[in-house]
């Protein structure tokens, strides 16, 4: 038998209860929705997408990320999903700035664009400019397409930013083909840039 | 010898509490989900809600689809199994049924694709029922889920089909 001193103990007790609180922290860590390493996730530029979200093979870190900022998602087999909290130089998408999105169709029945605010709920605007989608997206002559996000109106392809703190952007591809399907990492991605500088504070 | 224990339970509990949190995250947002869409509808389980396009004032599902008509039911099949039915909107236009267990997973989607007549009727089992499942009898892993109807509203016009689906759209307790 070995005989403990009270330090030791208590040592032994600080010890176990850090394991607690470190498992906590790492959690929380890990539920933020950008970063960090899981291999259900697949980054394509700008755009990050979770290949198993709603998926019952889903690992327990997709379950929980996408409860959080897509609860009711769909299976892939029925639509894609992806997510841009960024631009194309890693710079997370600022409301008070413009940003330009461009890229070409996509290869699926239906694609939408849509702008989310901080809470993942719509972006409250007065025009109600919520999302652009494959039938009303303004296509240039090349069959490519320019769509901007900003607070102030920005003609046919924009989406509103309204009075947002925060925004991010998803994608959505209804009934994607199976080319899609088999190569969700090989999509070819719209790039998201900075059009506009940070308006500084008053 | 105690430090090297204290060290092993700090190890063992904190492994334990990462996987209690992220298994508990998506069942308690559904279970807030399941509460905030029953409290749209008087409490009213095992009933389809029909909804319109949301807005920005939608703020009880995060992410909604701005493009999407929603019908939801929020199913408790604790008295047996609900039954589901009702006519989709013309060929063409997108439509689909999404089965939610309470972890969140998608575990069951039809489409309008998968029904050229265009009507669906199915009947949800709960875990425990000995069904041989099919498109038509479905077992749900949980006692309570999600059902979501989702119809693309690509303008204006549409409204008055989506509606008229809507109206066909219901579902009810039944007997096994």
């Amino acid at each position: 038998m070995w005989a403990n001193s009270p330090i030791e103990v208590v040592l032994a007790i600080v010890l176990a209860l850090a394991g607690v609180a470190a498992g906590a922290l790492l959690a929380q860590q890990r539920l933020r929705l950008s970063g960090g390493n899981n291999p259900d996730e697949l980054h394509v530029g700008a755009w990050t997408i979770n290949t198993l979200a709603g998926s019952k093979a889903a690992n327990a870190l997709t379950r929980a990320r996408i409860a959080i900022s897509g609860i009711l998602a769909l299976d892939r087999k029925e639509t894609v999903y992806y997510f841009c909290h960024n631009d194309d130089n890693g710079a997370p998408l600022d409301p008070d700035a413009d940003w330009e999105i461009t890229g070409q169709s996509f290869d699926c029945r239906w694609w939408s664009f849509t702008l989310y605010d901080e809470e993942f709920f719509l972006v409250d605007n007065p025009a109600r400019r919520y999302s652009v989608h494959s039938d009303n997206v303004v296509f240039n002559p090349d069959g490519s397409y320019r769509i901007v996000i900003s607070r102030n109106q920005h003609g046919a392809n924009w989406l509103a930013a309204g009075n947002a703190k925060k925004i991010s952007l998803t994608l959505r591809l209804y009934n994607p083909s199976d080319m899609v399907l088999n190569n969700l990492g090989g999509v070819k991605m719209p790039t998201v840039r900075r059009l506009t500088a940070q308006k500084s504070a008053a | 010898m105690i430090i090297a224990l204290g060290l092993i339970a700090g190890l063992v509990l904190g492994f334990i509490v990462y996987r209690i949190v992220l298994q508990q995250v998506p069942v308690r947002l559904m279970t807030m989900a399941e509460q905030r869409l029953l409290t749209m509808r008087n409490n009213a389980a095992n009933t389809f809600f029909h909804g319109r396009a949301p807005t920005a004032k939608a703020r009880q599902i995060v992410m909604p689809s701005p493009d999407l008509v929603y019908s939801s039911c929020v199913y408790d099949l604790a008295k047996g199994p609900l039954r589901m039915q009702g006519n989709l909107p013309p060929s063409g236009h997108y439509w689909s049924l999404s089965l939610y267990a309470h972890n969140t997973d998608n575990y069951f989607v039809l489409n309008d694709r998968e029904l050229p007549d265009r009507r669906f009727d199915l009947t949800l089992y709960p875990p425990s029922a000995r069904v041989a499942e099919g498109k038509s009898a479905i077992k749900s892993p949980s006692q309570t889920g999600i059902a979501l109807i989702r119809m693309i509203q690509r303008r204006d016009d549409d409204l008055a089909m989506i509606q008229a689906s809507q109206q066909s759209t219901s579902c009810g307790l039944t007997q096994v």
